[in-house]
């Protein structure tokens, strides 16, 4: 860089501060040291870190993370600060904006329980693909609460109000202390017997150390093949224990725990007065539709006039009885001129005619016609037939 | 707990729902619709007097000494 290049001041600790911003190995570190010159503001707290050899590092925890530091820091304190190192570029310093603090020792326990949080992870404790379906309408539900705590009652007041349809077996432990991990083994083992469908392990907030039985690795990993699926609701919501990781549901507190393992009768009430509605509403339409159906139907004009199909078919029949008699009376007509024009006929051969015509008819004493001499003899009677009536003869001779 | 022999609350629930689904949605016979319909009534009254008669029992179960 040339002497007439320069950088102002600002740009100067704005290229620094994105040096710094941008290295990873300045995020999420832990330090330790003493504290001193702590002091607090409206914004948050700012103090100094210092080691054996004097070194001094600038400190600042902001107020939204004060709040949830688990002891209340003074000066001499060791401790352990987790943060990250952040540059003010107006004042060209850095400091050390640290996100918790632990008093040096319980440092190394946290230090100690990550390294099992992640050997567990590894081993698949806390996979979600192993997670548990909480059941919708239990009919019982286990609670591994202190005794007589107020997470107990506020369990208890609030599964009764929700889903009175549902029993509650509570499994009394310590949850705090140096038994608590194996009183809240047994107690997890007794649950276990029962025939519970949901289970809720409870505490409420506490420090680090209150919160360290559920931090048990045997614990972790009975509930890890616990059957029955379970609901944890330890500590505040910052507090993340083993076994909210293993459980099948994490929430943060007893109340969200009871509103995670019941249905709420004032829901499920208005669902039924909703499917009466719906059932109403749906049987006057079904019985609205089949109405319109039978008017149409009414309406159409077989049923306005059934006669008219018939109608019809009568006009039919009609017709045709009509042409039947039609042919009919031409077969006869044609049949009696026939009979006429032979009755003519027959009556030109009849002799009766010839002999009306003046002409006579011979015959013998029986009525036999005479049609040759020889067929008579002399003394003969012979009778004649003529047109107004008989003459009776004898034969004298013949020639 | 309920006998086994009867439904529980969710069978009866399930039920409803299936019910109030095929009346709504299904063309039906009026005597298979008036069936469900009537079937759907009683289930809903049978159901809010559960809830109605429900009492939470609470047992505290304790390390055998």
């Amino acid at each position: 860089m040339e002497r007439n290049q320069y950088f102002s001041v600002t740009a100067l600790n704005t290229l620094i501060k994105s040096k710094i911003d941008g290295d990873e190995e300045l995020h999420n570190v832990y330090v330790k040291g003493e504290i001193s010159n702590w002091k607090g503001y409206s914004s948050g707290y700012f103090f100094d870190l210092i080691d054996e050899k004097k070194s001094v590092i600038s400190c600042v925890v902001w107020r939204d993370n004060y709040l949830y530091l688990p002891f209340e820091p003074k000066d001499g304190d060791e401790v352990i600060a987790l943060g990250s190192v952040s540059v003010y570029v107006g004042r060209g310093r850095y400091n050390f904006a640290v996100k918790t603090l632990e008093k040096f020792g319980q440092g190394a326990a946290l230090l100690a329980l990550e390294a099992l949080k992640k050997k567990l992870q590894a081993e698949g404790l806390f996979d979600v693909s192993h997670k548990q379906t909480i059941p919708e309408f239990p009919r019982s539900i286990g609670l591994i609460v202190g005794d007589q705590s107020a997470a107990e009652a506020d369990l208890i007041k609030n599964i009764s109000r929700r889903w009175p349809l549902c029993d509650i077996l509570v499994f009394p432990s310590l949850v705090q202390g140096k038994d608590a991990p194996k009183e809240l083994l047994k107690a997890l083992r007794r649950a276990e017997t029962t025939e519970i469908d949901i289970l809720i392990i409870a505490r409420g907030g506490g420090s680090n150390e209150d919160l360290s039985a559920f931090n048990d690795e045997t614990l972790a990993r009975e509930l890890y093949t616990c059957k029955i699926p379970c609901i944890s609701a330890v500590g505040h919501e910052i507090d993340t224990t083993l076994i909210d990781y293993v459980s099948d549901l994490r929430v943060s507190t007893p109340t969200g725990a009871a509103e995670a393992a019941t249905p709420d009768q004032a829901e499920i009430r208005a669902a039924l007065l909703g499917a009466e509605d719906a059932l109403d509403t749906a049987i006057k339409n079904i019985f609205s539709k089949k109405r319109d159906l039978l008017n149409n139907l009414s309406a159409r004009p077989f049923f306005k006039n059934p006669s008219s199909n018939y109608e019809k078919a009568k006009e039919e029949v009609q017709q045709l009885s009509k042409r039947l008699s039609i042919s009919l009376s031409h077969i006869l007509e044609k049949n009696k001129s026939q009979v006429e024009s032979l009755s003519s006929k027959l009556n030109a051969l009849n002799p009766r005619n010839v002999i009306n015509r003046g002409y006579s008819m011979t015959t013998d004493e029986k009525g036999n016609v005479i049609t040759s001499i020889n067929q008579i003899a002399e003394g003969d009677t012979l009778k004649s037939v003529l047109k107004d009536g008989v003459i009776t003869s004898k034969v004298t001779s013949k020639e | 707990m309920e006998k086994k022999t009867e439904k529980t609350f969710e069978e009866k629930l399930t039920r409803l729902n299936e019910i109030v689904e095929k009346v709504e949605n299904t063309t039906l016979s009026l005597e298979d619709a008036m069936k469900l319909y009537e079937e759907g009534n009683a289930l809903i009254k049978d159901l809010q007097k559960s809830l109605n008669e429900a009492e939470t029992k609470i047992q505290v179960i304790k390390d055998k000494q």
